[in-house]
């Protein structure tokens, strides 16, 4: 999965995301308003029930005509010929404003009880001479009943008049969906009320599936390159975590704010229908762009916790580090300054100030002098007390510094020290003594361990010299069969083995207990690269191993003796030429850095290495378990020990079959 | 014919270096210790002997007194046979009087080659002459080794070795410039007359084959010796 942005580009997930968001968003928004306000955002009931009110006028009408003894006057209008929809003039009001019903008017001629209740205001007034009013909006399918007109009566009363249009029996649809047909539109909007009911909830879970899944696609790609290893800061990244929230938050407020305005503006009914699309399209861009805002912000908070300790890249943090950064400076400043100070003096300096406050808050506070003449007595006895205890505490201090600094013997006078003191210094006493025994005892174990390697060794060469000479008398002496002469051959290797292995054997034990004495030189890494390689170059290729060399182009010098820091090499390249795999290439690397020169040699193994890179130092062992090819598993062992011992230092790692030293020396 | 006294404590060992010896047509005459060597030396037939191989650690007296004490009454050549390879008995050894020295345990071919080389130093050239450099500018002669400029001829131990070209020309480089260390970059811009780029383990290429055709044991040259991070140089031998 880490793998991702290998498929997808960043940019497309992006995208996407963002797509699924905006469409996410709609969905609920659209399920939302079906569960709070229905589809008409005035309406409580939605258009099931504009359409029942529809029917409801014309009871209402019907019911109106009959009580005043009249009837509905029907005339037909020749602009809403085809829409389906007849009309009635009502010369009365239907309103919900129940300011209306201040009017007199309408009091006198409330229709009791006749009506629903959701149309508790629903008022009419049938006047004499009904007058007409048709309203353009009302082809526009703008509420019907709010355009009224209103004429002042000779009673003093107002008359209003309004229009009401209705069907009369089925629906006629023949203007359809699309010629402005409002019941055609209604109805339509009606017949996909209850799939968009189940629909758009479920859109919006999918859809918010959807973006869950492409956001972790975006949060593993994000600060990965193609092709490339590791986690990478762009110019967001670096910006300060708590820096971002706050400007990422304030452009998406502004976003908010257009968008509300401009879902305002929609929202109005007598704004021209033509700017909707305009609207609507602003209405989407802004969505988009807050959702690619928002994206980028989480991708950016994404690489920062990748990155790990995230919190290092916040505003807060940088401020609370400077203030600590600031009180470590000052801490250590005075700490200094204290510590130029001899601490008898510091601790005499302290006793003074303490001595002149007391002195001067007794002055002050107890003027008769009563007090004044047993504080003096008290100080001067005082005073004579941390003198003896500093003298003997520095006594004790000072050894202990001395004993830590270089292990020296230390003896503790004791004389005319208290016996907690004295306690104290006899056991820095005994802890000294044991010390100096353990040195010693350890220094002989270790020069008889090397005696005993090295004289064992001198002894074992004499019978070998016998053997390996008669051997090869016996080779001279053309016996025959076949048998015989491969039994001499193995006789030979294996007493040349031997040889090896003594020759090694000496020099590990005198390399590992520094028994050799180094003449220091500056030697050009360059050069002694160079001619390891003339060394090695054939014996490689013969195994088939393919040696590829990096050196620097300028000259770099560092300080060893040659002749060891061949061996180091010897036994490097010697290890290479043995255990690599054949068919494979060997690095060896030159760097110079800080001061430092660094040789790096990487092969791939033969056998498997199923071991760790500590245990292979360590003398004897080998990386294969079968210990049956050349070699005795002491090459590293002295590498290292030599490369310690002339202050460099040799790392060994093992990556799978990747086996790879490190050298490093101070450049001279 | 040439008399060898060996002298070494282990018998074993004595008898396989007479083996070799006489195969080579010399003669031995043993010696189980220092101070028997001694005797023979101060004795009738010491002014016979034309080559000691003696080992160092002996009951009795060791190597390096008798060595001392046989260098008052002779000159004869002495190889020193030590299972010490510390560079401190070399050096023990060689001030004392030991003309060469070979470790334990040895190559039986390689202590041939030096005995041949010491004998025919010590009988040809003259007990005089020590380690050889010779007037005549057309002959170089480091050790074993010798050089004929004009023949274009290489001799180890009066065996000839046959070189390439650029094998011959370092060689020569290296002898005329005997003791002084020379950078693979002086050697190639010597030789080949191109400043050296890319070509940097060249030299080290071919003084490896050298090394091989005239070192008995390459791991641990007598002649060709690499300083290394800094050349390659032939010293003379003592």
């Amino acid at each position: 999965m880490k793998n991702i942005y290998k498929r997808s580009s960043k940019i497309r997930l992006a995208l996407a995301c963002a797509f699924c968001i905006m469409a996410m968003l709609a969905c609920i928004t659209g399920t939302a308003i079906f569960a709070c306000e229905g589809v008409y955002g005035s309406h409580p009931h939605g258009i099931e029930n504009e359409l029942m009110r529809k029917a409801g006028y014309e009871c209402a009408l019907r019911a109106v005509a009959e009580y005043h003894g009249g009837e509905i006057i029907t005339e037909c209008d020749t602009s809403l010929e085809g829409t389906g929809f007849k009309y009635g003039i009502i010369d009365g009001r239907l309103d919900r404003n129940p300011d209306f019903n201040a009017e007199g008017v309408f009091e006198e001629k409330n229709f009791n009880g006749k009506l629903p209740e959701d149309y508790g205001y629903f008022q009419f007034h049938l006047g004499e001479n009904p007058k007409f009013y048709l309203s353009d909006r009302l082809l526009a399918g703008s509420d019907y009943y709010t355009d009224w007109e209103s004429e002042q009566g000779e009673d003093g009363g107002t008359t209003l008049y309004t229009v009401v249009y209705f069907t009369e029996g089925a629906p006629d649809m023949t203007g359809g969906y699309f010629h402005g047909n409002l019941y055609a539109q209604a109805a339509a909007l009606a017949a996909m009320v209850p799939t968009l009911r189940v629909a758009m909830p479920i859109g919006a879970a999918l859809l918010l599936g959807l973006t869950a899944w492409l956001l972790y696609l975006l949060f593993c790609a994000a600060g990965r390159r193609y092709g490339e290893e590791g986690i990478f800061c762009g110019l967001w990244e670096r910006i300060p975590m708590d820096l971002a929230v706050v400007i990422v938050g304030f452009l998406e407020m502004m976003l908010a704010v257009i968008m509300v305005s401009a879902a305002d503006s929609m929202s109005r009914p007598y704004e021209p229908y033509e700017y909707l699309v305009w609207i609507l399209a602003l209405a989407a861009l802004l969505t988009f762009a807050g959702c690619l805002l928002g994206i980028r912000w989480l991708m950016s908070v994404a690489v920062n916790v990748k990155k790990g300790k995230w919190w290092r890249n916040t505003v807060v943090y940088r401020i609370l580090k400077l203030i600590a950064n600031c009180l470590a400076a000052f801490r250590s400043s005075s700490r200094a300054i204290r510590k130029s100070i001899r601490w008898d003096i510091r601790i005499w300096a302290l006793f003074g100030v303490i001595t002149f406050l007391e002195g001067f808050g007794l002055a002050v506070f107890d003027a008769d002098g009563a007090l004044l003449t047993v504080w003096f007595f008290e100080k001067i006895l005082f005073g004579a007390a941390l003198f003896f205890i500093m003298k003997w505490y520095g006594r004790l201090k000072e050894a202990a510094v001395r004993m830590a600094e270089d292990g020296s013997e230390i003896h503790i006078d004791t004389k005319g020290m208290p016996l907690d003191f004295e306690e104290h210094a006899e056991a820095l006493n005994a802890i000294s003594g044991g010390m100096a025994v353990a040195m010693a005892e350890r220094m002989k174990s270790e020069r008889m361990k090397t005696e005993l390697i090295t004289n064992v060794s001198h002894d074992i060469k004499t019978p070998l010299t016998s053997i390996i000479n008669y051997v090869d008398l016996l080779e001279k002496e053309n016996i025959e069969g076949e048998k015989a002469n491969e039994y001499l051959e193995v006789l030979d290797r294996q007493s040349k083995h031997l040889k090896k292995l003594i020759e090694d054997l000496i020099e590990a034990s005198k390399a590992a207990t520094g028994n050799i004495k180094f003449h220091m030189e500056s030697v050009n890494a360059r050069v002694l690269l160079n001619q390891s390689i003339g060394e090695f170059e054939e014996r490689l290729l013969q195994n088939g191993i393919e040696l590829v060399t990096n050196m620097p182009e300028e000259e770099v010098h560092l300080w060893a003796d040659n002749r060891y820091l061949w061996r180091v090499f010897d036994n490097l390249m010697n290890n290479i030429v043995k255990y690599a795999q054949p068919g494979t290439r060997a690095y060896v690397d030159l760097t110079e850095e800080e001061g430092k020169v660094r040789f790096v040699f990487r092969n791939i193994s033969r056998n498997a290495l199923n071991i760790s890179a500590d245990e292979l130092m360590e003398r004897f062992v080998r990386g294969d378990a079968s210990r049956n090819t050349e070699g005795n598993g002491l090459g590293l062992s002295i590498a290292r020990s030599l490369t310690e011992s002339m202050d460099g230092s040799m790392n060994l790692s093992i990556d799978g079959d990747l086996f790879k030293v490190i050298l490093t020396f101070e450049q001279e | 014919m040439n008399r060898i006294l060996i002298c070494d404590d282990e018998p074993d060992i004595l008898s396989a270096l007479r083996i070799y010896l006489e195969s080579e047509g010399m003669e031995v005459v043993t010696a189980e210790n220092g101070q028997v060597a001694l005797d023979i030396m101060s004795g009738e037939e010491g002014g016979d002997i034309h080559l000691i191989l003696m080992d160092v650690m002996m009951p009795e007296m060791d190597g390096i007194t008798a060595m001392a004490q046989i260098r008052k009454i002779s000159n004869v050549p002495i190889i020193m046979l030590t299972a010490k390879s510390e560079d401190a008995d070399k050096v023990v050894g060689l001030t004392v009087g030991a003309d060469d020295y070979v470790t334990k345990p040895f190559n039986p071919v390689e202590l041939m080659a030096r005995v041949k080389s010491q004998l025919r130093r010590y009988t040809m050239l003259g007990s005089a002459t020590g380690a050889g450099s010779s007037e005549d500018a057309d002959i170089l002669i480091i050790g074993g080794i010798e050089l004929r400029d004009r023949a274009k001829e290489v001799y180890l131990d009066g065996e000839p070795v046959s070189l390439t070209p650029l094998e011959y020309d370092i060689l020569k480089c290296l002898m005329t410039h005997r003791g002084e260390v020379l950078s693979p970059k002086d050697i190639y811009e010597e030789i080949w007359q191109e400043p050296m780029v890319g070509a940097e383990s060249t030299v080290a290429v071919h003084i490896r084959h050298l090394r091989e055709k005239l070192e008995y044991d390459s791991a641990n040259p007598r002649y060709l010796k690499a300083v290394w991070g800094r050349g390659y140089k032939m010293d003379d031998i003592h």
